[in-house]
Parts: structure tokens; C-alpha cells; sequence
């Protein structure tokens, strides 16, 4: 019943003849949170609703397709609304992790095509204030020694993108990922009150969500997974590339469509996106939500997750997440 | 202190707020509403609205402040069907019809009506202050719990719930089972392997916790009063001109006092709410009137009071552990913690400190929503007398629109209702055959939290199982657990042998 | 005998459930000791220890439904369903205003009250949903496609639109039958 309609959805609006002015034209451009409102992929669309206010010609209006995590929407723009020039879905470093582990199906990240990003947050290796550890290398010697010797917590399973963070570490210092000892929680909240607790010693966080407990002076950041020095306020702390080890952790936030849509229809949403990035609104708009910059659209953003795929796919193997 | 202060000083800022104060007022008449027609109790009120609530795109404290608001207000409205009726609004009201229906033949509806308002009135605003007081320095000492301290905490729940609720343990059990066994679908939450999906994508993330509450509570209720439709037309006796006294409320002011006490703290156990709760009460002040004891049932006006204001206390208790230690304090809690979830919130002892404006909001409302109650149902005990009156074959269309509406509205997947007339199929077949509902929504809501804690608990240690009781706080839940199960059996032998010794003497 | 049927297909979901839970799932590797397998196998176990404790020892004896109450009852659930499939062609008001009408008349109400409780429930449903609420409802489908086809209404009409869209297959004469079918099941 809703495949059938939102495929009609599809169909009519591809009756419609595209133009492209100097402002770009999309009719009744939509942007699907593949989840309940209120998460993160409702989040990602709230920023291109308001972020390209006055970039395109109508409003943005958000939907919400729940199911399997995003699965049910990949699906359904790898096979009914491939070429749908007026959708954009959103999608994180999370729905890329699913397409490896193969919880999307037989799709890959090669059967769409990736318009532009939200913004992107960091991953942080967090401790207690009264921790022993002083900094990243007390941590990275004691997992070298003995990885049981450390109980990591993170707000996600086995194969998830928390649960990456702290596998990369570990395979910096030649460990397996199996190896350790690591507690999944639900959310970072969780996580968060376990570390608090004296339940975990160390949090692999993100930076985003740790602003607000920076304040409160409770937990400390040993080092943020970054590729560069981040902007104020996290301008203090160094990365983990800074102090010898060759990890970061991006979390991508942004857009796919279907992978027939037309390169018109995607060009105009990449020039949105384009006009977007130069004000200082989007900016404003990303920091009020929490993320922080990583401006990426088109064939850039494609090369950029072409390269993140291979990653990911080396250690999901690694690890026996992908048979 | 300090903190409480300033936190009441957020949470009257927020519930002060133009949109919360009408969502107060709006929560309370339409709980006052539900809670009066038969057999709409809070817990049905509740699921019906939640999806509406949810579509509505409120701030997560508005819709909270909201969803409470019909809860304690529908905790209110039950005494009207039962004085008026003597069919009680549901399970909690019950214990209301024993002495509020003989004082409505009596010709003293008015009397009864109005007193059994204050002394709601002063079981929840009771429950309010308790709350106050103690939530933030029971959330300060939760914040201290480890994952182990967690599953004693799970222990202690559904041991509560299997001693105190139901009529057959092994039904209760087993209804907690069904909610458990569906909690398991989905993904693992530790090691991401989907359970139970079947390949369906659409409930790789779990069932729909809305889908889950609306088929089982709303469109269960709605099959039981098309089962229970009556041919004939039910009488509602008149609200007359009496008045409660004060000599009325000076002889229960301690009924009063007592009964709040007893209905705050039942409703603090996790799973036990209100029905419980008034039960007790009457029980006890049954009991502690002594030889008068024996007018209980023909219209006494400590009897009608007892009910009251334990259920509404209750209502209040069950707060407590969804805000401090995010686990229900009745069906009708998880149904809110559950609402907490979808609105990205974590309901737990962190929710104190990172999220003050919905703790805090929601309580300062609980200030509001009770003078809020007293001062709608005292003038307008007659118009909600009048709703009673609405035939029932009105009352049950209305019920499935309330309810479609609510699960359209959110995605828009007309697939989504047909699952909640199944479901609604299964929960009445439940009822059928005596199975509690609220056990099973406490097992969906209550289970990942037991499983995961378990294996965290189990990680953390490396395998070592005698972290489960590594500390005194899980040794005593653990301790705890074996009273809330012991003492009810032990206090049904002793009342079985007192019966026997009263039989032998008066045989002699 | 009611809760001994109910107790004996429990048995039977349980025992899929399990065997599930013994065979099928499985994590390629873990960090606990338990697994994703343990759990739902202890809950297998003890709810089918409790199947059994109903089997052998039930307390309802029969649901107590009079066979005029069945039919009420299979009749309403009917209706539940026509409800939800004429939902979306019909569109809010006129499915609720059929659902509305035809579920009172059934309980007993008089004809032109219950076409009056109809009007009132879709028509200030409508109004109080979509227009105050603005909750997300469905339109009926032949409007939409007059919508569809004129083309040139302007774009404030269309917040919910792309969702919504008429299925382009679904021709107004369609839409007839499924309402003439609904009338005659329902008489």
C-alpha cells in the first residue's frame, strides 16, 4: 500500500518538467528521516529544511519512513523511487556501517547517489575527572599489554559505529577488537551514567554530545578523534593522530537519493547545498544542533565515503562481522 | 534543599508557560472526562491519546505534562461512574463504589462527590510533596547504580508485580513473559544480530511501542464494551445539593492522611498501582475504625475517603521510580516512560540533572494539575455527571477514531491499523481469560532493560557472576524482593488461621 | 476449556520460539557471556513451564460470550478493518463518517442519529485534527487526483502532499467499488 504510493509519488513528480533558474528548482522538495521523528536522521532533515530556506524555491518538507534503521527507505529508493528527483534521505556514518554488515540488503553505497552533508561530529575517548588515566598513551600502553585489562563502554553493539571507535584503537596498537573487554549500553546516556558510576573506566563518547558535561566538569577528554584540531570549545584537546595513533572517526550526517535520478535533478540539489554551506546561517544552524562543521556535496562527498567504505569494510571482516 | 528549590523554581517556570498551563488544564479535563465514562480508565485514556500527543510535535516536558494530566485527572473523574453508577471507571475505582454508591442512594451524591474531590485532592497534592522531597535525593543515589544494582532492581519489580497483582501468579508471570518475549524482537542491542525479524525490515528496531499500547489497551477496551454493550440504558442517580461538611472531612482527616501514606508508597513499587493501592486502604482503615468498621460498605463517609485518596496518591507514587531510576511504577508509567523513549529522552536518574525542565516541569504541573482538578470538579461535578449519560453505542466508534487518528497521524502507514486491531483481538482474549494487561506492557517496557544490565553486568566482570551480588544495594533489593513476595503470603495464612480461631470459638 | 486452548497454542509459539532461540540465533562473536541466544532461551523455558501449569490446571472455564455477542463482536471487528482499508480512498472524513454511522446503528442507535454522529465525527474531526492540529490525515483519493491532474493549484496546498499522493493506478471508478462493497457488508 505505501510502496504503491509513494512510488506514484515518484511518478507524478517526474511528469513534471525541471527548469533550472538561478535559484534551484526542485518541486516540493522532501527530505525522509528514515525513523520516528525526534532521532538523529530527524534531526539531519530539520537542518536541510531550515539550511536551505531561500536556496530552493519551495519549503523542504520532512517525512519520516521508520524501519529497520533506515533499511525499509534504502530499499525503497534502490527499487521503487530510484529516480526521484524531489527526495533526499538522510543518512549517518550508521546507515553506512548497516550496508556492510549487510542489514540493508542486497544494496550497496554504489546504488545511490550521495548529494551533500548536514555536518559531522567526532569521536572522543572520554574518561572519569579522577581517573588514573592521565592521557591517551597510559590508555593505549595498558591495552597494548593486556586489552582485557581495560572495560570499555560505549552507547552502541557490537558492529556499531561506538563500537568502531574503540575497535580502531585497539587495532592501533595490534590488538583484535575481539579481544577486549567492551560493555554496550543503549545511547550514550547510559554509557555516560556508567562511567559516572565507576562501572566502565573509559568512554569512547562523541564530541558533540559532550559539550554540556565539559561545563559541569565531571569527565574529561583525553583525545578526540578528529582528523585536525577541532574549533572552539574543543580547540584544547589533541587529536589522536596529534599524539602518534592513526585513527579518527568521522560521523557523516547528510543526503542520498535513488541512483537513477537524473544528474539535473542532483546538480540542483548539490548547488543548494553549495549556496547553503557559504553562509554563516548554515553554520549557526549546525552548532545549534550540535554538529560541527564538515561541508561535503557532490563528487566530493562520493570520493570521501568511497574511501570511508574500505575502512569499514576491512575491520567488519577483521572482526567476522561479514562473512 | 537547595536544589529542590531551585529546581521547583524551573519547573514552575516551565509549567507556568502559557502552552504547559493549558496543556495542564487541558490534560486534567479530559482525564476527569475519561476517567467518569465506565470503563475508560487512566490506563486505556493514556494509550488512546499517546500517538495524538506524539503527532502533535510538542516539546517532549508539554507532552509529558500533558499525558500526566490526564492520568492523575482520570484517577479523579473514576469516583464519579462509581459513586453515581456504582460501575466503577476501572480496577482502581472499584474500592469507590462500596460506600460512594449507598451514600449516592442515600440521596447524599452531592456529599459524596465533593468529598471524595478533596480527599483526592489531598492524596495527590500528598504524593506531589513526597515527591519533591525525596525524587532528587533518591535520583543523587541512583545515579550510583551499577548495571548489577540494575537487574536486583528488575528482580525487585516483577517480584512485586507477581505478588501484588492479579488474580493467578502464574498468569501474571506469564503475561510478564509475553511482554518479555516481545521485547526480544529486533536487534540485540549488545552484539547487533537481528532476533525475531524474520528479514521483515520493518521491525529490525523492535515493535512499535505505540502500536503495541494503542492494539492492546485502546482497541482491547473497545472490543470488551461492544462485548459488555447493554441493550437497556444506565441509570445515573441525580447530583444533588449536599454538600461535604466539615464534619465529614474531621472525621476522616486521618483516614485521609493514613490512606495517602499507604497509596504513595504502593504506588512507589514498581508495577503496583493504583487498584492496589485503594484496596489496601480500605482494607486497613476497615480495620482501624475497629467495631465501627462494620458501617464500612453502607455509605461511611471514612470509607469512601480510604479509596480515594490512596488511588490518587498512588498515582503521584508511580512517578517516582520513572523519574529516578526509569523503570514503571504502574502500567499506566510505562505507558509514559515508554512515550519518554520516543521522544529521545532516557528516563532515568541522569534525567535530573541533564533534563530538569521535564522532571521539574512535570512535578510543578502536579502542583497546578490538582488545585487545577479540585477547582474544575467541584463546580463541574454535573457536567461530568452528564457524560455518563453518553450511550455507549457513541462512547465505541468514537474510541477506534480516537485511536486511528493517533497511529495515522505519525507516519501515515495505513498497514499500522491493522495491527492494532489485531492486536487489539489478542489483548481482549487476554482479558478474556483473566490475564492482567499490565503485567505484559511492564514486560515489554521492563525487558531489554533486564536483559541488557544482565549481560553488561556479565561483561564488566568478565564472565564472573557474583558481581550480580557485589554490593550491599543489590543484596538488599535482592532482600527486598523476598519481603514483597513473602509477607502477602504470609499475611493471607495469618488471616486464614484467625478465621479458623474465630470459627473454633464460636463453635464452643 | 477456554484457557486450556489458549495455554496449548501458547505451548506451541513458545516451543517455535525456543527452538529458535536454541538453533537459529547466534552472534558471529561476544563480549558477555551470555549472548543474544540466552536470554530468550530462559524465557522460553519458564513460559513454557507456565503453559503447562495453565494446561493442567486451568481456572476459566469458557469466555462466557453469547452467540448474539460473537456476532456483534465479528461484525465490529469486520467493521475495524473496513475501517482501515477504505481509510486512505475514502480519505478521513468520509471513511469515518461511514465507520462512525454504521457502528451506532449496529449498537442501537436511530438512523438519523447516527448519520448525525457521523457528520459530527468526521466533520469536526477534520476541523479539529487537520485544521487545528494540524495532524497529518488522509485526503480522499479522487480529490487528490483532481489535485494531481490540474497541476497549477499553488504549492501552499501541498504541505503532505508527496506521502500522500494518489496511488496513479487507482482510477475514481475503482474507489466506487470498494464503497458499494463496503454498504452491502455491512448491511
Amino acid at each position: 500500500m505505501k510502496f504503491v504510493r509513494l512510488c506514484a509519488a515518484g511518478a507524478v513528480a517526474v511528469g513534471v518538467s525541471m527548469s533550472s533558474s538561478a535559484m534551484a528548482q526542485v518541486d516540493n522538495p522532501e527530505c525522509v528521516a528514515p525513523a520516528n521523528p525526534g532521532g538523529g536522521f530527524d534531526l539531519t532533515c530539520r537542518i536541510a529544511q531550515t539550511g536551505l530556506e531561500g536556496h530552493l524555491d519551495d519549503a523542504v518538507q520532512v517525512t519520516f519512513m521508520p524501519g529497520g534503521i533506515g533499511a525499509v527507505a534504502f530499499n525503497l529508493f534502490n527499487t521503487t523511487r530510484t529516480d526521484d528527483p524531489t527526495a533526499i534521505v538522510a543518512f549517518s556514518t550508521g546507515s553506512l556501517l548497516n550496508i556492510v554488515t549487510g542489514k540493508y540488503g542486497e544494496f550497496s553505497e554504489e546504488d545511490v547517489r550521495f548529494v551533500a552533508t548536514a555536518g559531522a561530529d567526532f569521536g572522543a575517548v572520554v574518561v572519569r575527572e579522577d581517573s588514573d588515566y592521565e592521557s591517551l598513551d597510559q590508555v593505549m600502553a595498558d591495552l597494548e599489554a593486556n586489552p582485557q585489562d581495560v572495560v570499555i563502554g560505549a552507547g552502541g553493539s557490537v558492529g556499531s559505529q561506538d563500537w568502531m571507535k574503540a575497535a580502531l584503537l585497539i587495532r592501533d596498537v595490534g590488538g583484535a577488537p575481539m579481544d577486549m573487554r567492551y560493555v554496550a549500553f543503549d545511547g550514550g546516556g547510559d554509557a555516560i551514567a556508567a562511567l559516572l558510576g565507576g562501572s566502565i573506566e573509559l568512554y569512547m563518547g562523541d564530541v558533540g554530545e559532550m559539550s554540556a558535561h565539559l561545563e559541569a566538569g565531571t569527565m574529561r577528554i583525553l583525545a578526540v578523534m578528529s582528523p585536525e584540531r577541532l574549533p572552539e570549545p574543543f580547540a584544547e584537546f589533541p587529536t589522536a593522530r596529534e599524539l602518534g595513533y592513526d585513527v579518527d572517526w568521522t560521523i557523516l550526517r547528510g543526503f542520498y537519493m535513488g541512483g537513477d535520478v537524473s544528474d539535473d535533478a542532483y546538480d540542483a540539489w548539490v548547488a543548494a547545498f553549495d549556496a547553503a554551506y557559504e553562509t554563516e546561517e548554515f553554520a549557526a544552524l549546525q552548532a545549534e544542533r550540535g554538529l560541527l562543521s564538515l561541508n561535503l556535496s557532490g563528487a566530493e562527498l562520493e570520493a570521501t565515503i568511497a574511501s570511508n567504505m574500505e575502512t569499514l569494510r576491512t575491520i567488519a571482516e577483521e572482526a567476522g562481522l561479514v562473512e | 534543599m537547595e536544589t529542590v528549590l531551585s529546581g521547583l523554581a524551573t519547573g514552575f517556570g516551565v509549567a507556568l508557560h502559557p502552552l504547559n498551563l493549558s496543556l495542564v488544564m487541558i490534560g486534567c479535563f479530559a482525564g476527569t472526562l475519561i476517567g467518569a465514562l465506565p470503563g475508560l480508565g487512566p490506563i486505556n485514556g493514556v494509550a488512546i491519546l499517546l500517538p495524538i500527543a506524539y503527532g502533535l510535535g510538542l516539546p517532549p516536558e508539554s507532552a509529558l505534562i500533558l499525558l500526566a494530566g490526564i492520568y492523575y485527572g482520570a484517577e479523579y473523574g473514576g469516583r464519579i461512574s462509581s459513586i453515581l453508577l456504582n460501575v466503577p471507571g476501572d480496577a482502581s475505582a472499584v474500592m469507590t463504589t462500596l460506600d460512594g454508591h449507598p451514600m449516592a442512594l442515600k440521596g447524599q451524591a452531592g456529599r459524596a462527590l465533593s468529598l471524595s474531590a478533596v480527599a483526592s485532592f489531598f492524596g495527590g497534592t500528598l504524593a506531589v510533596i513526597l515527591i519533591t522531597m525525596f525524587g532528587p535525593l533518591l535520583a543523587a543515589f541512583a545515579v550510583t547504580f551499577s548495571p548489577a544494582d540494575y537487574v536486583a532492581l528488575m528482580v525487585f519489580a516483577f517480584a512485586s508485580l507477581a505478588s501484588l497483582v492479579g488474580k493467578s501468579m502464574v498468569k501474571t508471570l506469564l503475561g510478564a513473559l509475553i511482554g518479555l518475549m516481545l521485547a526480544t524482537i529486533g536487534i540485540d542491542a549488545n552484539t547487533g544480530v537481528p532476533r525475531y525479524t524474520f528479514g521483515l525490515p520493518d521491525i529490525l528496531a523492535g515493535i512499535d511501542f505505540l502500536i503495541v499500547v494503542v492494539g492492546l489497551f485502546g482497541m482491547a477496551e473497545l472490543l470488551h464494551l461492544v462485548e459488555q454493550q447493554v441493550a437497556g440504558k444506565l441509570k445515573s442517580l441525580p447530583v444533588d445539593k449536599t454538600f461535604v461538611r466539615m464534619k465529614d472531612l474531621a472525621l476522616a482527616k486521618w483516614t485521609i492522611l493514613r490512606s495517602s501514606l499507604i497509596g504513595f508508597f504502593i504506588g512507589v513499587l514498581p508495577g503496583t498501582g493504583a487498584s492496589v493501592a485503594s484496596a489496601v486502604a480500605y482494607g486497613t482503615e476497615k480495620r482501624a475504625a475497629g467495631v465501627d468498621g462494620e458501617k464500612f460498605g453502607t455509605g461511611d463517609v471514612r470509607g469512601l475517603a480510604a479509596p480515594e485518596s490512596a488511588n490518587n496518591a498512588s498515582a503521584g507514587g508511580a512517578m517516582v521510580p520513572m523519574l529516578t531510576l526509569g523503570i514503571p511504577g504502574s502500567g499506566t508509567t510505562a505507558i509514559l516512560l515508554g512515550a519518554l523513549l520516543m521522544f529521545n529522552v532516557q528516563p532515568g536518574p541522569l534525567m535530573f540533572e541533564q533534563r530538569p525542565e521535564i522532571v521539574w516541569g512535570l512535578i510543578a504541573s502536579m502542583y497546578l494539575g490538582n488545585v487545577a482538578l479540585l477547582l474544575i470538579n467541584l463546580p463541574l461535578v454535573g457536567l461530568f455527571a452528564r457524560v455518563l449519560t453518553i450511550p455507549q453505542r457513541y462512547l465505541t466508534p468514537l474510541i477506534a477514531i480516537l485511536a486511528f487518528i493517533g497511529i495515522y497521524s505519525i507516519v501515515g502507514n495505513p498497514f499500522d491499523l491493522y495491527l492494532i486491531t489485531l492486536l487489539g483481538v489478542f489483548g481482549w482474549i487476554l482479558r478474556k481469560l483473566d490475564f492482567a494487561l499490565a503485567p505484559v506492557i511492564l514486560g515489554f517496557v521492563l525487558g531489554s532493560l533486564f536483559e541488557d544490565n544482565l549481560r553488561r553486568a556479565l561483561s564488566i566482570s568478565g564472565g564472573d557472576w557474583s558481581i550480580l551480588v557485589g554490593d550491599w544495594k543489590s543484596v538488599s533489593l535482592y532482600i527486598l524482593a523476598l519481603v514483597v513476595v513473602a509477607v502477602p503470603i504470609w499475611m493471607a495464612r495469618r488471616a486464614r488461621k484467625a478465621a479458623q480461631a474465630a470459627a473454633g470459638s464460636e463453635r464452643m | 476449556m477456554a484457557d486450556r486452548i489458549f495455554a496449548g497454542v501458547l505451548l506451541i509459539v513458545t516451543l517455535a520460539y525456543g527452538a529458535i532461540a536454541f538453533t537459529a540465533i547466534s552472534a558471529p562473536f561476544q563480549y558477555d557471556p551470555l549472548g543474544p541466544e540466552s536470554w530468550p532461551r530462559i524465557l522460553a523455558v519458564v513460559a513454557f513451564l507456565c503453559g503447562l501449569g495453565i494446561l493442567f490446571r486451568p481456572d476459566v472455564q469458557g469466555l462466557g460470550v453469547a452467540k448474539p455477542t460473537w456476532v456483534r463482536l465479528v461484525a465490529m471487528l469486520v467493521l475495524l478493518l473496513a475501517y482501515a482499508e477504505l481509510y486512505e480512498p475514502l480519505g478521513f472524513i468520509a471513511s469515518t463518517f461511514l465507520f462512525a454511522a454504521v457502528v451506532s446503528v449496529m449498537l442501537g442507535a436511530r438512523v438519523h442519529h447516527a448519520a448525525f454522529f457521523g457528520v459530527a465525527a468526521g466533520g469536526l474531526g477534520y476541523l479539529l485534527c487537520v485544521v487545528l492540529l494540524e495532524l497529518n490525515l488522509p485526503e480522499p483519493a479522487i480529490l487528490e487526483m483532481d489535485w494531481a491532474q490540474s497541476d497549477s493549484v499553488d504549492d501552499d496546498a501541498a504541505p503532505d502532499a508527496p506521502a500522500d499522493t494518489t496511488p496513479a493506478d487507482t482510477t475514481p471508478a475503482d474507489t466506487t467499488t470498494e464503497t458499494t462493497t463496503d454498504e452491502g457488508g455491512t448491511d
